[in-house]
């Protein structure tokens, strides 16, 4: 079974039917031009915008988790994650 | 008895370990649901509308998920945050880890800034991904409020139950504050 659903609708379906809403779980998927991923340039904007609040390239940021010696910041995640390094969170 | 401050900060890290264990997500997919669902259910109530399901982006990299609104910086206002109705904006980072059929919590911040003029300026909710060495001016979870470098020990709290603080606790004040 498929609904297909404005986001005024999923936000009624929530809001109407929790038990409906309890049973979709975590089906849900937007279907949009963007997608719900970040386009590469939304990637490299923010890997960027890490690197200028570390003071430190991206380089340096996996090497400092190889070595266990990163800061312990959600931000440093996100950056690992963004990197394709999530084996090192 | 001040002197016990470290050591004091040192156990409660360790109770957010236990906390953090105790918490069971079905899947970082139904996560991202909840937190799209939530916001579209915000969204429905407010004058400026928002596209939550656009606004709201996953990244995956080996078993961590990253769920990111908005800037990773807040810088100003941008087309990525999510407005509330008192003008404030979000924005958010949740990290989590899948593995062996298992989903638990590794790191979230959740920035709400207020707008111009209005004091405190910013509310952060943090959890960091690991402890720090000085847990009493860095407990893992904490929030700030206004100050980057003054963090006070929060619970750890799941990714819905931090926007609930947000959405209704924070949020009616600023109203009543700006729209009395």
């Amino acid at each position: 079974m498929i609904l297909w659903l404005s986001s005024y609708g999923l936000a009624n379906l929530s809001r109407f039917a929790p038990n409906f809403r309890s049973f979709v779980g975590g089906s849900i998927f937007p279907l949009s031009p963007d997608g719900s991923t970040l386009t590469p340039e939304e990637r490299a904007s923010r890997i960027a915008e890490l690197e200028g609040q570390f003071r430190m390239t991206s380089e340096q940021a996996i090497a400092q988790a190889v070595a266990g010696i990163q800061p312990s910041d959600p931000l440093f995640v996100e950056w690992l994650v963004l990197l394709d390094r999530g084996d090192l969170v | 008895m001040p002197g016990g401050a470290p050591t004091r900060a040192k156990i409660l890290d360790g109770r957010y370990e236990e906390a953090l264990a105790s918490l069971g997500f079905p899947s970082a997919r139904d996560v991202t649901a909840q937190v799209r669902t939530y916001l579209q259910h915000q969204d429905a109530e407010l004058s400026r509308k928002n596209n939550a399901l656009r606004l709201v982006k996953q990244t995956v990299s080996q078993e961590i998920t990253s769920i990111t609104l908005g800037p990773t910086i807040d810088k100003g206002p941008t087309d990525q945050h999510f407005y509330l109705e008192s003008e404030s904006r979000l924005s958010f980072g949740i990290e989590i880890r899948e593995t062996q059929g298992r989903c638990s919590l590794v790191a979230y911040r959740f920035h709400l800034c207020l707008p111009d003029g209005m004091s405190p300026s910013f509310y952060r909710f943090d959890l960091n991904p690991q402890a720090h060495g000085s847990p009493l001016t860095e407990p893992r979870a904490h929030y700030h409020v206004a100050m980057e470098h003054i963090r006070l020990p929060s619970p750890v709290l799941t990714p819905v139950e931090v926007l609930d603080r947000i959405f209704q606790v924070i949020e009616p004040q600023l109203l009543e504050i700006r729209y009395p």
